[in-house]
């Protein structure tokens, strides 16, 4: 049933972003691109690629995972989340970062170009169905961003952030690379399904580890394997900043460029999460518990390092930075709980996914708004004095925002948090989410400075905002609360996608 | 019950306050007496809730509607004789507190806006039969506190409203961890999630370790909310930076979030904890009786006082809810409702002395009575309730939890008798260096008496607590069976009560 | 049949609310007009009612009730109209309506008239609740309200410094006392399971032991103490003269601070069941008696000696209940309202016309200028020295006869009170001659004249009533006891011996009672020069009494200050040690929040360091786990 119109259907959205870029850089070339034309290309693109989604969503019932271009690319449902999910943010980071993009006539192409390529690249990646995908879409997407975070910077600040960005991005990718290298040695196949099946035959004959550190050792999955399994993981756990591998977040988000920071870190932890939970979804699913322990060590890491960390912060990127390496922590709690527990049934993806979207759409919209704020330079706390008398709609939308990343009942973070910390607790790791649970409580001091700044605190900082801004930041909102209030149907909708 | 009158008395505030938040910019004195004029519709709501309202044990008016099917959280309300008396008492003090605030001049409409979402979070909290949205409401009644004292508070107000916040939510964490733990039980025996306080009573088995580290999470969260001693210390720094709404609405109907919590969750859900800890519940009560009274003879600072003088009052609270006795459950249920009005009466006035004279330290005042005897006859009024003096509120819900306790720990009742000295002291010497002798100072002689309009707030307290002294079976009859059957309940549950 | 005595309570009541809400839009008189006629009224009401009983057409009390309070407490507003509390709402409205006339003269042209008459009236109310509560619950009640009516005739005169202090010290220490009838009524609640005195005082020998009666009989006793000034609580009384002083009269000395005494007889059941309660109450009142006589001796404030003689009456009123010889209690008390309001009404009356003056060195001769006062005050003053036929000889003589009857500890108490007769007879007398007789020592341009009739009338009826009251009960006529009787059937109450150990008593009291007469009489007859030179001679222990035998010192040093320091620590410790934990939590974690950041350096060689580790840590810790 891979017929050649179903494997163009599969890679649609990815395409109409690749060819967008292109044009974009085509049109580019010519002396004085005039603002609108730019406008009107991305406008035409993103709806090209709305529509290759919707098509792609109309197909998907009577095709319930499909693999294109031999098993390189799949489309499921959950596939669809995640391109729809990197889609939203890409949309929303156009709609926030579109006066940088104008305000670098020269360089506005490219711009462009790259936040597309990087979509798609990202879109590729969560998509893949074969680890040389999945290396290649990370790829594609890291670089862009690596340019991104330099282009058009205002101060040394971005060179150095990017400089940076690249060495450990690179350094990452090479450990993923070689992991997956490890992983081939170890089971011959570099398709999900091949490493996926070679585990569970692996697992089918267990043989037992006669000598050496590992005497004793259960397992049938070869030793390569699994060190491979471990590379992988980190090369991930690298994009979602979780701790230890979590270093470079706070430079980059600091010295990019304030209003390309939203695109920058939110496309990068969701692409992140999804290999992850694809990862133990599907292909690392047999040997999942070897990895889980790990896992939750590192979430707590996180939690923990990232919370502390953001205490003691007064620019703001760079705190929600350090708030960032938390929140990747407490995904990782839900992704460690796994994709289904066959005894129970418990199950820790929709709590992570949920998280994982309202997480990054707030995340993307907040930068934005400090962008407003601050510009494209350092976001010091005392930028913000005053703005909740000056522009109530900016400084209460931030503040909403803020309440949600921190967890607070009636905001959709909060349900994120309790259907994660719920499904971890019966996994038994009530420990660490106990843990959690105070964290995010000291982490309330953080998120509230925001808030005393622009309300409790007298200044005169005044801004605007774009009209096109205030009706997406509005729309961030109302998602914010309503998700925060009603989020039943929407889990369903997830738990829908997984096929749980 | 078709009429959802519960969710509407929730929404109707949450409506007022979008109402006021779109009044006319260039109108900002339009806030109040508006914020006022919504806030009856609540009060009107209450009333009728009341009337309609039958003098039997379990909950009443129930409605619901699943929010998260899948972890079992519904939109579940209903009301009982424990938390009727304090939605009464909040729909009271909340049109009280807006008109307290008519000399607000800065953003009069977010305020009023801030107090009334407090409105609705407040009733939520009371209101709601399942575990996570009693959390959610129990969370989100920070927020509106938070701005109140943040941006109307005085000088120090930001470490005050950071310190309120971090504290309470910090006890919140750990309750949170136990509703889960308890969500998560009811999946194990049940095979799906429910956090409805129903089926958490009736399907979810606790063994002993769990219920006693349980109860300890829930009731460190109450017991900051309370405050309980140790946990008292955000209290005083709270009250005297909030504004005078914030007090009022602060020591009126916040703190008895905490108690209801303890009556409601720690006794019956808890209840073999209940009793294996009531002794050491009592003793930090009896402390908190003595020593926030003792602290508070000594205060400077009036609003203080009044603030460490809440504290003595809740710990009467607590000790009678840790009584374990009849008397004791319905005179905390009582003593709550009245030392709302009574504390929130003392606030307001309090705050109108500061609009008069720009100070709150007792040393700056003297001799006011000259000058405002009004003021000072209500604030003598008030201050014989707060003591105790029978005939007015203060007394039968101090009486019942006295009597109440003394018939399981004795000990406990007699220390915290001593109580009722040291507030005649500290009250009676406050009123006598603020409002007696020949006013000295020239402001002093210069204050204001009450206009037309404060008299007029004073007046729905006055009579409450009056009718409260005199006719408390207007409450009891309603309280009572509702605090019997928790305390049968706990007491036939478990051993070791020893009456 | 007589359902109507709540009206007792209501009038007064009535009259306070009305004079609140209207008084200061009243012309002067008007308001004393308003609450004398209500006060008036409850007496006559008291007296319709009071009447079915003397006719002995109602056997037992009779329980009119009104409206619960707290059901489940068994505390309602129930009256109890019987023998006992007939003779209370009797005396309280009988000399309150008096005083209430009085008062229109005497607070001629204070600027809070009607506010004055508010309290008085209110205070009527409030005793009258007292006395005519059929619960603990409502005793309690009124024994509150009366306390609070107190504090605000004290502190009436506000803008001065004293009233305002006194009246928060008369509050709080009758609050230490009020903490024991609290416990008292827990106690009671916990083994009656209800407050109703018909259930309670129904042979409580049912239901509690002899240990558990003696505790509620001690914790009745403080309660009591503290209302009616005995020892070690009485120090209130003395400051409580800084108010007018009518209200002196009616509060301080003829109605509340009886209400001890009340107190105690109506619960004689239960003291019944303990001698050691008994006993303490006996003690606690006779030295009490002594002590205050001793002090009143040499007090030169005309209303001061009044108000330790006050103490030292009521002592004596202790010593009778105390022996259970609760109806010669009682008499005593309703025949000490009777010359004891005389005697401050006339005080008041000779203040109002020195214009103010108290200090009686300044005062003397005013006999010839104010005739109405000084012979009513002579009667009074003959009458409280107990000089037969008057009132005071026959009460204070039936108490001490029953006492001596009782044997044992009693009769030393008897001795000790016989002492403190000859003190009250001598201080009496002395008051008398330094006020009235003797050379005119008054301030220049004062010039003392008799008060008008308002004021004089009551003086009147007052010092007829302090004669003749006596014979109510004398040792030939028992009407008084005979009445009260149905109220103490129940209990063992002591009588006075008969026969001619009766008489012997008489004769011994009434040789007493001249003893200190002629004492005082020749003392203060005499030069001032050789008593100056008396007084010179033992002024050291002069002081000692004067101050009251330091106990107001002592309280200072011993109970206030250490109080004050403790409640001083608390702040301090809530401050710097609870506070400061708090704090200390959030700094810490701010603290190493800072210091993680050393590990931020910003240099890319340190963050590969980082990720490598973490690497090496993550494959090692993936192969070392035995999960599959």
């Amino acid at each position: 049933m891979t017929t050649q119109l179903f494997n163009l259907l599969t890679v649609a959205p990815e395409a109409a972003l690749t060819l967008g870029a292109v044009l974009v850089l085509l049109i580019g070339t010519s002396k004085d691109v005039r603002p609108w034309t730019l406008k009107a290309l991305t406008a035409f693109t993103l709806a090209m690629t709305a529509a290759a989604l919707t098509k792609q969503a109309l197909v998907l019932p009577d095709a319930v995972t499909s693999a294109g271009y031999g098993g390189m690319v799949t489309l499921d449902s959950t596939s669809i989340l995640w391109v729809g999910l990197l889609y939203v943010v890409a949309i929303l980071a156009f709609v926030m970062s579109w006066e940088f993009v104008e305000d670098h006539q020269t360089k506005a192409p490219e711009i462009v170009a790259l936040m597309m390529l990087a979509t798609a690249g990202f879109m590729f990646m969560v998509s893949a169905g074969h680890f040389m995908m999945l290396f290649l879409g990370l790829e594609v997407g890291s670089i862009s961003l690596y340019i991104l975070t330099a282009l058009g910077s205002p101060s040394k600040d971005s060179d150095e952030a990017a400089m940076k960005y690249f060495l450990m991005g690179s350094m990452a990718s090479a450990i993923l690379l070689y992991g997956i290298a490890l992983i081939y040695t170890g089971t011959g196949d570099l398709s999900y399904g091949g490493v996926f099946n070679s585990f569970n035959t692996a697992l089918e004959a267990p043989g037992l580890i006669l000598s050496g550190p590992f005497a004793g050792h259960a397992t049938g999955v070869p030793l390569v394997a699994v060190v491979g399994i471990a590379l992988l993981l980190v090369g991930l756990l690298f994009k979602v900043t979780a701790a230890p591998f979590h270093f470079w977040a706070p430079d980059v988000y600091q010295g990019a460029p304030g209003r390309m920071v939203g695109f920058i870190a939110a496309a990068a932890k969701v692409a992140g999460f999804a290999a992850i939970l694809r990862m133990v979804q599907f292909p690392l699913f047999p040997v999942f518990g070897k990895v889980q322990t790990p896992l939750v060590a590192v979430a707590t890491v996180s939690v923990i390092l990232g919370t502390l960390y953001a205490i003691r912060q007064d620019d703001v990127r760079r705190m929600l930075a350090y708030s960032g390496i938390a929140h990747a922590g407490f995904m990782l709690i839900g992704v460690s709980v796994g994709f289904i527990d066959v005894t129970t049934g418990n199950s820790g993806f929709p709590g992570t996914m949920f998280y994982l979207g309202t997480y990054s759409v707030t995340l993307v919209l907040t930068f934005g708004l400090l962008a407003v704020v601050s510009g494209d330079g350092r976001a010091s706390i005392e930028q913000f004095r005053g703005l909740g008398r000056s522009s109530p709609v900016l400084a209460g939308s931030i503040s909403i925002f803020m309440l949600s990343m921190s967890g607070m009942p009636l905001t959709s973070g909060f349900v994120g948090k309790f259907a994660v910390f719920s499904t971890a607790w019966v996994a038994g790791f009530h420990f660490v989410v106990v843990i959690s649970l105070v964290m995010s409580v000291a982490a309330f001091f953080f998120y509230l400075r925001l808030i005393v700044a622009m309300y409790f605190e007298e200044g005169d900082a005044t801004v605007s905002m774009a009209l096109n801004q205030k009706v997406v930041v509005l729309a961030g909102v109302v998602m914010t609360i309503f998700l925060g209030t009603y989020p039943g149907p929407t889990i369903d909708f997830i738990i829908e996608a997984l096929k749980l | 019950m078709d009429f959802p009158i519960l969710s509407v008395l929730i929404a109707a505030p949450l409506v007022a306050a979008v109402i006021v938040g779109f009044l006319p910019k260039n109108r900002p004195n339009l806030a109040v007496p508006v914020g006022m004029a919504l806030s009856a519709v609540p009060v009107g709501l209450v009333a009728w809730l009341f009337t309609a309202f039958e003098n039997i044990g379990p909950a009443q008016f129930s409605e619901g509607k699943v929010l998260i099917p899948q972890l079992g959280v519904w939109w579940h309300l209903a009301v009982d004789g424990v938390s009727l008396p304090l939605v009464l008492l909040t729909a009271v003090l909340v049109p009280l507190s807006i008109g307290i605030s008519s000399r607000v001049s800065d953003n009069p409409k977010l305020l009023v806006a801030m107090i009334l979402f407090l409105e609705a979070g407040m009733f939520g909290v009371f209101l709601a039969f399942n575990l996570i949205l009693f959390f959610v409401f129990f969370e989100a009644v920070l927020i509106p506190m938070y701005f109140i004292i943040g941006i109307w508070g005085s000088e120090n107000r930001i470490y005050a409203a950071i310190k309120f916040f971090l504290f309470t939510a910090f006890g919140s964490a750990f309750m949170l961890s136990g509703i889960l733990y308890l969500g998560a039980q009811h999946l194990a025996t049940t095979g799906f999630w429910s956090f409805e306080y129903s089926d958490i009573f009736n399907s979810v088995e606790l063994s002993a370790g769990a219920e006693a580290w349980l109860f300890w999470a829930f009731a460190l969260a109450f017991a900051i909310k309370v405050p309980l001693f140790p946990f008292h210390t955000w209290l005083p720094d709270a009250h005297v930076q909030a504004p005078t709404a914030g007090s009022v609405l602060l020591a009126g109907v916040m703190l008895k979030l905490g108690t209801y919590g303890l009556i409601r969750y720690n006794l019956v859900l808890f209840p073999q904890a209940s009793v294996d800890y009531m002794g050491i519940v009592a003793v930090l009560a009896v402390i908190g009786i003595v020593y926030g009274a003792a602290v508070a003879i000594v205060q400077p600072d009036i609003k203080k006082l009044v603030a460490y003088s809440s504290v003595s009052h809740l710990g009467f609270i607590v000790l009678g809810i840790f009584s374990m006795t009849r008397s004791g459950a319905a005179g905390a249920v009582l003593q709550g409702v009245n030392h709302g009005l009574i504390t929130g009466g003392l606030f307001m006035l309090v705050g109108l002395l500061y609009e008069r004279r720009h100070t709150k330290k007792i040393a700056d005042f003297g001799g006011l009575a000259k000058p405002a005897p009004i003021l000072a006859g209500v604030f003598l009024f008030l201050s014989f309730a707060s003591v105790g003096l029978p005939g007015l509120a203060g007394f039968p819900g101090e009486f019942l939890i006295l009597i109440g306790s003394f018939g399981t720990l004795p000990w406990a009742a007699v220390i915290g008798a001593t109580g009722v000295i040291l507030a005649a002291v500290y009250l009676l010497w406050a009123y006598q260096r603020v409002f007696t002798g020949e006013p000295t100072v020239e402001e002093n002689r210069a204050v204001r008496d009450l206009s037309a309009g404060e008299k007029l707030l004073f007046v729905p307290l006055i009579v409450l607590v009056l009718v409260l002294g005199l006719f408390p079976r207007i409450l009891l009859d309603k309280i009572e069976p509702s605090t019997d059957a928790i305390v049968e309940y706990v007491v036939s549950s478990t051993s070791g009560v020893s009456e | 049949m007589t359902d109507y005595v709540w009206l007792i309570i209501a009038l007064p009541l009535l009259g306070a609310v009305v004079l609140h809400l209207v008084g200061s839009r009243l012309k002067e008189p008007l308001a004393g007009y308003i609450a004398s006629v209500m006060s008036i009224g409850a007496f006559g009401v008291a007296v319709a009612a009071a009447i079915p009983v003397f006719k002995g057409d109602i056997g037992e009390a009779e329980i009119i009730h009104l409206w619960d309070w707290m059901p489940s407490l068994g505390a309602s507003f129930t009256i109890q109209w019987d023998p006992l509390s007939i003779a209370m709402a009797l005396l309280v409205t009988g000399v309150g309506s008096l005083i209430h006339v009085y008062s229109i003269g005497y607070m001629h042209g204070d600027e809070r008239f009607s506010r004055y008459f508010t309290y008085l009236n209110f205070f009527a109310a409030s005793m009258l609740i007292l006395v005519l509560a059929g619960n603990f619950a409502m005793v309690f009640l009124g024994w509150e309200l009366v306390g609070l009516s107190s504090y605000l005739l004290i502190g009436f005169w506000f803008t001065h410094d004293l009233p305002p202090a006194a009246a928060k010290k008369a509050f709080v220490l009758n609050r230490v006392g009020d903490f024991g009838f609290l416990i008292a009524l827990m106690l009671i609640f916990k083994h009656f399971g209800t407050f109703d005195f018909g259930v309670v005082l129904n042979n409580p020998a049912a239901q509690i032991a002899g240990g558990t009666a003696t505790a509620i009989g001690l914790l009745l006793l403080l309660g009591a103490t503290g209302k009616s000034a005995q020892m070690p609580l009485f120090v209130w009384l003395p400051d409580a003269m800084a108010g007018p002083t009518p209200a002196s009269a009616l509060i301080h000395a003829a109605t509340m601070v009886t209400a001890g005494v009340y107190m105690v007889a109506r619960t004689a059941p239960i003291f019944d069941l303990s001698t050691t309660a008994l006993t303490t109450v006996a003690l606690v009142g006779v030295v009490t008696a002594f002590i205050a006589a001793t002090i009143a001796v040499v007090q030169n404030d005309i209303k001061k000696v009044l108000a330790y003689s006050t103490i030292s009456q009521l002592g004596y009123m202790f010593i009778g209940v105390g022996s259970a010889a609760y109806s010669a209690g009682i008499f005593h008390l309703v025949t000490h309202a009777f010359f004891k309001a005389l005697l401050f009404l006339g005080a008041g009356s000779v203040i109002h016309s020195m214009g103010g003056e108290q200090d009686m060195r300044k005062m003397g001769g005013l006999f010839k200028k104010m005739k109405v006062t000084g012979w009513t005050m002579a009667v009074a003053t003959l009458a409280i020295a107990g000089i037969p036929p008057l009132a005071g000889f026959w009460s204070k003589d039936e108490i001490l006869a029953a006492a001596f009857a009782r044997g044992g500890v009693y009769q030393a108490i008897w001795a000790l009170g016989l002492v403190t007769a000859l003190l009250t007879a001598f201080y009496m007398t002395r008051w008398f001659f330094m006020v009235f007789l003797g050379e005119p020592n008054w301030d220049e341009g004062i010039e003392p004249h008799e008060s008008p009739q308002s004021m004089s009338v009551p003086l009147v009826i007052l010092a007829v009533l302090a004669a003749v009251g006596g014979l109510m009960n004398t040792p030939f006529f028992t009407g008084f006891s005979n009445f009260l009787h149905p109220v103490f059937a129940a209990v063992h109450e002591q009588h006075a011996p008969d026969g001619t150990l009766e008489y012997l008593l008489l004769a011994i009291s009434i040789v007493v009672a001249v003893a200190g007469v002629a004492a005082g009489w020749l003392f203060y007859r005499g030069s001032a020069e050789a008593r100056a030179h008396l007084l010179e001679r033992y002024a050291l222990r002069m002081n000692f009494f004067e101050n009251g035998w330091n106990i107001n010192s002592g309280y200072e040093r011993f109970v206030v200050k250490p109080l004050g320091t403790l409640a001083e620590g608390a702040a301090e410790f809530d401050n710097k040690v609870i506070d400061s934990a708090v704090n200390g939590v959030a700094s810490v974690v701010g603290w190493t929040g800072a210091k993680l950041q050393l590990v931020q350096t910003g240099f890319v060689r340190s963050y590969g360091v980082g990720i490598l580790s973490g690497t090496i840590g993550l494959v090692v810790w993936i192969l070392m786990s035995r999960g599959r």
